[in-house]
């Protein structure tokens, strides 16, 4: 890795990739490792699934990079990416639990339930208590900065259905947030969205 | 502002549709009115401020790894389809100089060739048309005269015979040759128009025209 590859911007390390080189794309993996990892622990809520989705998230724009469209950030791209294949888990970990459920068996251990692992941070809990597909809009919408066209796209619904998403995710994560004992010292120091 | 709207302005800020004058509102109301700020203040906090997401140290370690693996993987598949011992031979640049040469020398040869038949097949000469003759043996040539010094048939083969010469020697000189087809000009926008039917004469008297002036 050559100083000139930390400096040169994301397209361009994405041309150096196309040649060949390996190097580039350490660049990229380090530049975005956080955003991937953060949006895959926000849409799972689970630390260890979303180790696995970010690194099969690089490891899939890697293999796919001929199909990059260098006209879009290549964040918004490895974020797409990395929403899809949370929300892909997510739907194959239901089914799971509930063919253990219907068959009776001892399905995959809960990691909140896990002592072995961290406990999970409060705000973990209340994303986790909403719906998917409202969790993965407020995370890229609050969190990622998205713009409402892209999150139609990366989650395969109407503009408007992204608004309804985002209000009814909001509202029920109110509702979750004022249901789990929220601080009563009644302190607000929020900061109002600006427009 | 009332509690009620607190909901729907909150909605109408993130989504941008909201401007200062509304945001000056809410927070003054939420600095005002308690139970909303116990309600909305955590979730704004939330949304605004969202927390950190603390990487594992060794994540992109693993991260690397698996693109590094991936990519040997790819490389391999790439060696399996070609071969390897075709890509050992793609390997020698002296074998490409070669192959590029051998690749333009068949192509010369090829054109060459090809413009050799083109032209053989320009200018041969076509073949001579084959006289149309009709060889007869000389006892069919007396066997002929015969029949025809006879004037009548003196047996069945002489009647044949006879027939046959009739036909070839004489009928030719019967028949009238058949008339040579006209040749005709081909039909040409200048070309007069035949005239319409009913309008093959011209009308007895010509109209006078108009005197010519000339300048």
């Amino acid at each position: 890795m050559t100083p000139s590859d930390t400096e040169a911007g994301d397209a361009d390390l994405v041309r150096r990739t196309r040649a060949g080189s390996t190097a580039a794309y350490g660049v990229l993996v380090q530049r975005h490792l956080k955003a991937v990892y953060g949006a895959a622990l926000r849409v799972l809520c689970d630390p260890a699934a979303a180790e696995d989705v970010a690194q099969d998230t690089f490891v899939r724009a890697f293999q796919r990079l001929h199909m990059y469209d260098a006209r879009h950030p290549f964040r918004s791209w490895l974020l797409k990416i990395a929403t899809n294949l949370s929300l892909n888990q997510l739907r194959s970990r239901r089914r799971e639990h509930l063919l253990h459920q219907r068959f009776g068996e001892a399905g995959r251990p809960d990691p909140a339930d896990s002592s072995e692992l961290p406990a999970p941070a409060e705000w973990e809990r209340w994303l986790s208590q909403i719906d998917a597909s409202q969790r993965a809009a407020i995370v890229l919408f609050h969190f990622e900065g998205m713009p409402y066209a892209e999150i139609a796209q990366i989650l395969g619904v109407p503009l408007n259905t992204v608004r309804t998403l985002l209000h009814r995710g909001r509202r029920r994560l109110r509702e979750v947030m004022t249901g789990s004992g929220m601080p009563e010292n009644g302190s607000c120091n929020a900061t109002i969205p600006t427009g | 502002m009332q509690c009620d709207d607190t909901d729907r302005l909150i909605d109408a800020l993130f989504d941008r549709e909201a401007g200062d004058p509304e945001r000056r509102e809410l927070e003054s109301h939420l600095g005002a009115c308690e139970a909303c700020r116990r309600a909305y203040g955590p979730l704004i906090r939330l949304l605004t401020r969202p927390p950190d997401v603390v990487v594992p140290p060794d994540l992109e370690e693993r991260v690397l790894a698996a693109v590094a693996q991936a990519a040997a993987g790819a490389h391999d598949d790439r060696r399996a389809r070609i071969g390897p011992a075709l890509l050992r031979f793609a390997r020698l640049h002296k074998v490409r100089r070669v192959g590029a040469l051998a690749a333009a020398l068949a192509v010369f040869v090829l054109g060459w060739v090809i413009s050799g038949w083109w032209d053989s097949r320009a200018t041969r000469p076509e073949p001579p048309a084959r006289p149309q003759v009709v060889l007869l043996s000389p006892y069919a040539l007396t066997a002929m005269a015969q029949a025809l010094a006879s004037h009548t048939p003196t047996g069945p083969l002489n009647g044949l015979v006879q027939a046959a010469a009739t036909d070839l020697l004489i009928q030719p000189l019967l028949t009238e040759p058949a008339p040579i087809p006209e040749r005709r000009a081909p039909a040409s926008r200048y070309a007069v128009p035949e005239p319409e039917p009913g309008l093959e004469e011209w009308p007895a008297e010509v109209p006078a025209l108009p005197p010519l002036i000339r300048l």
